[in-house]
């Protein structure tokens, strides 16, 4: 009984500091909870709660008995995605200042070491005499995903709502989608991430957690997320409101909080995605850095000194790497 | 059949398979060594990580990859050499068939390994059939290669039979009894009878042209598995037949360094003759001929369309891998091209050293071809950690490089020991022609 | 979807069965508990029920992170109007009961409070709210083609409801994550708002969307809203779910036949030259025999 408890508590703690697991665990497979009456202290007292989906529900405490849940079921569940949906990511060019929020928040939010980004914000400039802008850079998640095409065992796969996801489970390590994907959006774990998760931990593509080493891994549109009708958290995280998210077969895109049709923002702010001519169709749209809110430079106040070394001139193979 | 021929030949080729020297133990226990290192590099790979190589989220393929086509192409030697040479009945390849057809089953042996140890999880290997796609370039290769190796194995064993029955019926041999009951079961019974004759021919004509068609495939797939991405420099049309062409390069390099070296401590000095080495050559000089043109084809309109991309790969280049490129792409081209065509420079040691050179540039050809792309991807390299921005390879890499190169050695030594490094019924044969 | 919010809610309910007291467990760097941030809101639903709900996160260095599983006690001044723990999004909610009287302060608003009392990880909290009454009404209407909305709003009134007058108010679309505002402005002068509704906006796959007139986080009025389900959206397009492509999980037909033939060919002949050797060796066998 203790042993259960304390398992219980480290569950709860690593649920507040991380805010992820139970949102993956809500949408676990049918038989994952079970009501039944093995209530211990049997009061019948009576819980209301909001859903995720708006609904107000009452439930008796004493009557709820969860079941473990089976990682494969969870796996198979992440593969066929919300039905009906078709995600979409819009980025304003013109608002990010590089306050690196949406980096953090999804190295938190996935466990990633702090080297590892699911998103980076790289300094464009698209030709010698013209501007500067800061251009975050989550995946793609292409139509036409060339990852998905060349993975050997199936491992990631594109579902119906437009996602592209790693099953960590299944990645063999061989590479070859990283050197597919145009827009490096994809990331190894060399080594050992050495993370600590709660022993009922089930892994769930949706969520990718915890890293395993020698897999591949990448932003993941915070599928776990979404199932619970929650925005990514990089959108949730932008201070500018830089990132919006929707659903386009419902036409609106909302960055927390402002909601747009997702049909006028791309006519009246010129929409395009990146490297069009790859024919890799993003489901990730840009808005132009035009009439921008910043200029380029407030990007680098404020940045530890190893994160504005990223974007100095990378010079030759000897002046960056000291070691032998 | 003429009897006196056949001593003498089982005199001069068979004292190996008799007995060892000294100085084969030790040059084996020296590779065992190297391959016991490389052992210890994996086990530190499998323990600690990928961290332990050179490569990062750029450059995620490096000098196993390297070694990976590397090694696959020297398979060519057996598939194109062995496997034209004896479809079209050249009448110098006896003393070199074999060799050639050793070459192409070993660095197939081999090759593959270099591709687990740049694979995350090595124990997972086996979903590539539990689970195939068979949209995956890799899908293609594992099922080309496969067939590849039993293509190659059955071809040599093919052509292996009719020396094991002479060495079975050889009453004078001198050897192990269990290599005498080795040689009777794998003679399969052959005797040499008319009918068996005709069944014999018809197999090592189907298994030559089979392993021809086979080892183009292999090697185009191989070139996909990089045509088929988009990358600067890789995404090319021209990669299919540039990658085979490069392959018989190496496969002939491999093989004229190989006669050289088993000419010397076999002693087959009347077997293996300048005619030989001359005729190697010649092919060498045509290949290294087409290799250049391709090379030049690629890389010329890459760098007269100035597309950004491929300018930025071709300034690469010709900057920070410059020594290189000149390495791989100037000398290790001209080198055997200048050699062979000027007559008087067409000794043994001449075109020995063509082939070593020709051998080390095709490497260092594969590595430019590999590692530049990957630092030049479309997106600037930004925003990752600064000593993650370059590759270069860690001991645990060259040690399991030399590990490579080393089983290689490990694998001939042993098979030179257990059957005839050149082939006894293909030289009666050809002297059979001859004296007629 | 029921489901799946059910299943939530149990969950959240495990996480509080548990007994909590260890002090090492606190996440934050500071020895303190986490400082929870309380965004607390008033909605008056198209049922005309009023709900109260609080949703509880942790401001964090990188953002907000839901704080599911606090108990939070909603109050009208002194009368208790009900409990709940917050879920997965850190949200709690509270139908206040329709026979509750609610108490009105002197300004003719009702002041509301949510409290959480604190635990072991997080530190208390609490928020406020005043709330003046207010109905809406909402009409739906095709127009010589056109598809009008029109929405009255009016305080209720001891002598008759009273128009309400140069308020904003919004006609909106719910949508997955939030509400697409389709038309914003202010109520005239006899309390209504008439907004033109596009034609191009999607629905489900029989074009059905709901119509929702609100005022939107009104300083006043908190939300208020009425919602309409009807056919004036576009239909959804319903994907093929099979796909043959080099991404998805079947290979094009050219793909696999190509393989098939060549795979075949290949070890057809292989299969050819082994069936040769065993003859070799059964020629062998003859031979001895007749010696």
């Amino acid at each position: 009984m203790e042993k259960e408890a304390k398992d219980s508590s480290s569950r709860r703690k690593f649920i507040r500091k991380f805010g992820l697991g139970l949102g993956s665990v809500a949408v676990a497979g049918s038989a994952a909870v079970a009501a039944g009456t093995s209530g211990s202290d049997g009061s019948g007292e009576k819980v209301t709660l909001l859903s995720a989906d708006g609904q107000l529900v009452e439930v008796d405490r004493a009557s709820i008995r969860v079941a473990r849940k089976e990682t494969r079921e969870q796996i198979k569940k992440s593969h066929l995605g919300i039905p009906g949906r078709k995600f979409v990511m819009v980025i304003d060019l013109a608002k990010c200042k590089n306050a690196r929020k949406c980096v953090d928040a999804c190295q938190e939010g996935h466990m990633l070491p702090r080297d590892h980004e699911w998103i980076k914000i790289q300094l464009l400039q698209d030709s010698e005499l013209t501007a500067r802008y800061w251009f975050p850079k989550p995946c793609y998640h292409c139509d036409s995903p060339l990852c998905v095409s060349v993975c050997p065992v199936g491992a990631t796969y594109k579902r119906e709502d437009g996602i592209v996801l790693v099953d960590n489970k299944r990645c063999i390590g061989c590479k070859f989608c990283m050197t597919a994907c145009p827009y490096s959006a994809r990331v190894f774990n060399w080594k050992d991430p050495e993370v600590d998760m709660p022993k009922d931990h089930v892994y769930d593509p949706e969520l990718n957690v915890p890293p395993v080493e020698g897999t591949v891994g990448k932003c993941v549109f915070c599928a776990d997320r979404l199932r619970i009708n929650e925005l990514p958290r990089c959108v949730r995280a932008c201070p500018m409101g830089v990132i919006y998210f929707g659903d386009v077969n419902e036409d609106a895109v909302t960055n927390g909080v402002e909601t747009l049709r997702f049909s006028s923002l791309m006519v009246e702010r010129h929409g395009y995605r990146h490297m069009e001519e790859l024919g890799t169709m993003p489901t990730v749209y840009y808005l132009p850095p035009v009439d921008r809110m910043y200029p380029v430079e407030i990007g680098f106040e404020d940045l530890d000194e190893s994160i504005s070394d990223r974007y100095k001139p990378q010079g030759s193979k000897k002046s960056a790497k000291p070691k032998k | 059949m003429n009897r006196n021929k056949r001593e003498e030949l089982l005199r001069d080729l068979t004292p190996e398979i008799e007995k060892t020297s000294k100085s084969w133990y030790l040059v084996f226990a020296g590779l065992l060594v190297v391959f016991i290192i490389g052992i210890y590099g994996l086990i530190q790979q499998v323990d600690k990580g990928h961290i332990v190589t050179g490569m990062r989220d750029n450059v995620v393929w490096g000098v196993y990859i390297v070694n990976f086509i590397f090694f696959m192409g020297l398979s060519y030697a057996g598939a194109l050499v062995s496997g034209t040479l004896h479809l079209f009945k050249t009448s110098w390849r006896a003393p070199v068939i074999r060799l050639a057809e050793l070459i192409t089953v070993i660095s197939l042996a081999i090759g593959p390994f270099f591709i687990f140890f740049c694979v995350g999880r090595l124990e997972r290997i086996p979903y590539i059939l539990a689970f195939p796609r068979i949209q995956s370039p890799i899908v293609w290769d594992v099922i080309a290669i496969l067939t590849d190796v039993f293509g190659a194995a059955i071809f040599l064993y093919v052509s292996f039979i009719e020396d094991f029955a002479i060495l079975r019926d050889s009453e004078n041999l001198q050897t192990a009894p269990w290599k005498k009951k080795m040689f009777r079961i794998l003679s399969l019974g052959y005797t040499g009878t008319p009918k068996q004759k005709k069944i014999l021919t018809f197999s090592r004509n189907v298994m030559a042209a089979m392993i021809i068609a086979i080892a183009i495939i292999v090697y185009s797939v191989l070139a996909w598995i990089f045509g088929v991405t988009l990358q600067p420099g890789w995404h090319s049309t021209i990669f299919g037949p540039y990658f085979v062409i490069a392959a018989v390069f190496s496969g002939v390099g491999l093989l004229i360094i190989l006669m050289a070296i088993f000419r010397k401590i076999y002693s087959l000095e009347k077997y293996i003759t300048k005619k030989h080495f001359v005729n190697l050559g010649i092919v060498l000089f045509v290949i290294a001929a087409f290799f250049g043109y391709f090379t030049f084809s690629d890389y010329l309109t890459k760098w007269y369309g100035s597309v950004k991309m491929d300018k930025i790969l071709i300034d690469k280049l010709f900057t920070e891998f410059r020594t290189y490129f000149i390495f791989a792409n100037y000398i290790g081209i001209l080198t055997p091209i200048i050699i062979i065509a000027i007559p008087r420079l067409r000794t043994i040691r001449n075109i020995t050293i063509a082939a070593v050179i020709a051998l080390v540039a095709l490497w260092v050809n594969r590595y430019i071809i590999i590692v530049p792309t990957l630092e030049t991807p479309f997106l600037p390299i930004q925003d990752t950690r600064h000593d993650w921005l370059f590759y270069s390879p860690t001991w645990v890499e060259w040690s399991l490089t030399a590990a490579g190169v080393a089983v290689f050695g490990m694998l001939f030594m042993i098979i030179s020991k257990l059957a005839p490094i050149v082939s006894i019924s293909e030289l009666e044969e050809a002297e059979e022609k001859n004296d007629v | 979807m029921r489901n799946v919010s059910v299943k939530q809610i149990l969950l959240i309910v495990l996480a509080l069965t548990a007994t909590v007291s260890h002090p090492s467990l606190c996440a934050t760097a500071d020895p303190g508990k986490i400082n929870p941030y309380m965004l607390f809101s008033y909605l008056k639903n198209t049922e005309s029920h009023q709900v109260l709900q609080a949703r509880m996160t942790n401001i964090t260095q990188t953002g907000e992170v839901p704080l599911p599983g606090l108990a939070i006690s909603f109050y009208n001044q002194d009368i208790m109007l009900g409990k709940a723990f917050t879920d997965a999004a850190g949200n709690a909610a509270c139908i206040i009961s329709d026979t509750v009287t609610l108490f009105k302060s002197e300004d003719g608003s009702w002041p509301f409070t949510a409290v959480f009392d604190g635990d072991s990880l997080t530190e208390p909290t609490y928020g406020e709210l005043s709330i003046y009454d207010v109905d809406i009404e909402m009409k739906l209407s095709e127009e010589e083609g056109e598809r009008i909305v029109t929405l009255t709003a009016s305080v209720p009134a001891a002598d008759g409801p009273s128009p309400v007058t140069g308020e904003e108010i919004g006609v909106y679309v719910p949508r997955m994550f939030s509400l697409l505002p389709v038309s914003v402005g202010l109520l005239d002068e006899t309390g209504t708002f008439r907004a033109k509704f596009p034609a191009d906006i999607p629905g489900d796959s029989l074009g059905n969307l709901t119509v929702v007139g609100r005022f939107n986080d009104h300083y006043f009025y908190g939300n208020v809203e009425k919602r309409e389900e009807i056919g004036w959206g576009t239909m959804a397009e319903k994907a093929p779910r099979i796909y043959r492509s080099l991404w998805s999980t079947l290979a094009p037909k050219w793909m696999v036949v190509s393989l098939a033939i060549m795979l075949l060919g290949v070890w057809g002949h292989y299969t050819l030259v082994i069936i040769n050797l065993i003859r070799i060796k059964r020629e062998s066998r003859k031979g001895e025999k007749q010696d």
